[in-house]
């Protein structure tokens, strides 16, 4: 088992009003799967992504992921565990501009490693060309097509050997072929062993997971 | 990510927004040259000054005759001529401490050589002059004891006399005209140049003093103008002046009640007004400059500010990649030292070429200490440090789940 959530909750302090985003959300993911999480905005799919990511910690319940109690953890250990287990690909990309597809990828590898610059620049270009952007590695992300950009990003989120990725509405921001496009190179990762978890609202995106999960109201509905 | 990641990533950065770094850097840049320029020549003046009172001579106390007071008004030092050549004379066999001593008696006059001639000033001194004023011939030799006694008409010119009435030519042993009677000139003096206030020092001819009292004055009498003393030591000054006032007191006759008929000048006033005096005005200049700097330094967190609010996603991506909140907060205290201490070099080379500047154009001495360059350099990493500061744990304590989200 790769991530066991057990009873999660997520309580937001309004005022003097709670409000529960996420209720005793329980749900294990084993290693290999690609599955998505799929619920309308506000439902609490975001929360949940969160949480799963190590950016937020549970008000209540236990978080387990590869082994390690993740609830416990200080705001330093979460660092390291998403930099070490935790590959995010974001809707809006999220690259440096004016720095080049090689840059941005090497960017999780300045924190809590001692790799030396070769052996940096030699992972980047691994797993660029692995995403199919081996010609394009010098461009800065202004000169990349919205495609290629979430390529680089997919590159990025590789390039620390993670136990899982997660996207949080990969194909948001790309027209239907290039979201296809990118859907197939997730296929194509799980394939070769990557857990995957897609974070979406969008049913053609979700067609692509194995699993599928879906939340309302900080609930899941089924499973 | 370590340190030296660290200052490339903040390099990469500051290149990112060049013109915004180099106005962010100007302030810095302004302040440390202003602050490096002012000291260079507040220094420099120190150090001129200083030298010139040691052109004086060494440890000198001068005393005027007269400053006599007539119903409540003073007529200051040298009013009424009271001081005598054996007035020094007692003054070296009585008091102790005393090293030298020298009558003076000073004249302007006009000195011909051929066609040519100058205003100059005469000083008539004994040969202890050469000693007392720390001064060095330049050629020939100076007069001698004998030639004190028999007041004759023997000369050495000063620096400027020379320029003037001789040019190239070598004057020793030539015969010059001084009130229309003829002087040999025995010798030249070393180029001392000009004095605390401005006086030029070499344009003087030096004879012996009775010389000038009974050649040039045609009086009989032993008056002189003033008599220059040099101390063995500094530290004997107080002393010393004691010493020298209680024996004049009684020379001259006064009663305890009558005010001295002389007055005690040395230069240690002098000395401690015109360094306080330069240092006042260093310090204020300083404080100036200081307050460019810190200027300079509101708006290296100004532009941190904005670069944090305009770099708040990528904050939140390097967090949710890996970045602790301790690596947010290098990175931008890192990338405003840079902006600063970049800044410090710049601003220490524009003012150290802004002192030399200074020194060529207004003849302005300058004196740039290592340790004001080095003084400036720590100011600037302080100032990039400590104004880096606030901006730095702004975006270090962002949420990442915010700031990922922030447009």
């Amino acid at each position: 088992m790769l991530i066991k959530l057990d009873k999660i909750s997520k309580i937001y302090h309004v005022g003097e009003v709670d409000i529960p985003a996420v209720r005793d959300i329980s749900l294990d993911i084993n290693a290999g799967e690609l599955m998505a999480i799929m619920g309308a905005s506000g439902s609490g799919k975001t929360t949940l992504m969160n949480i799963i990511g190590c950016l937020d910690r549970p008000s209540k319940g236990r978080y387990l992921l590869d082994g390690q109690d993740i609830t416990t953890m200080s705001k330093n250990e979460l660092a390291y565990v998403r930099n070490k287990k935790i590959g995010f690909v974001f809707q809006s990309f999220n690259l440096l501009s004016r720095t080049s597809a090689l840059e941005n990828v090497e960017l999780p590898m300045f924190y809590g490693n001692n790799l030396t610059s070769r052996q940096k620049r030699a992972r980047a270009v691994e797993v660029l060309e692995r995403v199919g952007l081996g010609q394009r590695m010098k461009h800065h992300p202004s000169q990349l097509s919205g495609g290629e950009q979430q390529r680089v990003a997919i590159a990025r989120s590789l390039v620390n050997q993670p136990k899982i990725l997660l996207a949080d509405e990969p194909t948001g921001n790309l027209d239907s072929k290039r979201g296809k496009e990118i859907m197939e190179l997730f296929q194509q990762l799980n394939k070769e062993g990557i857990t995957i978890v897609l974070i979406t609202h969008d049913k053609d995106t979700a067609f692509y997971a194995r699993r599928v999960v879906h939340v309302k109201d900080g609930l899941i509905v089924n499973n | 990510m370590d340190i030296f990641t660290t200052i490339r990533v903040a390099l990469w950065a500051l290149l990112r927004n060049k013109v915004r770094s180099f106005l962010t850097m100007l302030g810095i840049i302004i302040g440390i040259s202003a602050v490096i320029a002012v000291v260079a020549v507040g220094e420099g003046a120190t150090v001129m000054i200083k030298g010139q009172i040691q052109s004086m001579g060494n440890n000198l106390v001068t005393i005027f005759p007269g400053n006599m007071s007539r119903g409540g008004v003073s007529f200051g030092g040298g009013s009424r001529s009271t001081l005598t050549a054996s007035d020094g004379d007692a003054i070296i066999r009585e008091c102790s401490n005393i090293k030298a001593i020298t009558p003076v008696n000073r004249r302007g006059a006009q000195v011909i050589f051929q066609e040519k001639n100058s205003w100059t000033m005469v000083m008539g001194v004994n040969t202890s002059y050469l000693e007392i004023r720390n001064w060095q011939m330049s050629s020939g030799s100076f007069f001698q004891d004998s030639d004190v006694t028999g007041a004759t008409k023997v000369c050495i010119l000063g620096a400027t006399v020379v320029e003037e009435i001789f040019g190239v030519e070598d004057p020793v042993g030539q015969i010059i005209r001084v009130k229309n009677m003829p002087f040999r000139v025995l010798g030249t003096l070393e180029k001392k140049g000009s004095a605390a206030w401005g006086q030029d020092q070499d344009d003087v001819i030096v004879m012996p003093w009775t010389t000038v009292s009974r050649v040039i004055q045609n009086s009989q009498l032993n008056e002189v103008n003033q008599v220059i003393i040099s101390l063995t030591s500094m530290d004997m000054l107080e002393k010393a002046k004691k010493e020298i006032t209680a024996l004049l007191r009684e020379r001259h006759k006064l009663t305890p009640s009558a005010e001295d008929d002389f007055s005690i000048m040395d230069v240690t006033e002098v000395t401690k007004t015109i360094t306080e005096t330069s240092r006042t005005m260093t310090l204020l200049l300083g404080i100036i400059a200081s307050i460019s700097l810190l200027v300079g330094g509101i708006g290296i967190m100004n532009i941190m500010l904005v670069s944090v609010t305009e770099r708040t996603r990528e904050i939140g991506l390097r967090m949710a990649v890996g970045a602790r909140g301790k690596d947010i907060l290098m990175q931008f205290l890192v990338e405003a030292t840079v902006l600063a201490v970049i800044g410090g070099i710049f601003g220490t080379t524009l003012g150290t070429i802004g002192a030399k500047l200074i020194a060529q154009f207004s003849n302005w001495p300058v004196f740039i200490s290592v340790n004001a360059v080095l003084l400036a350099f720590v100011f600037s990493a302080v100032v990039g440090v400590s104004f880096g500061f606030f901006p730095a744990w702004r975006a270090a304590r962002l949420n990442p789940i915010e700031a990922l989200r922030y447009e």
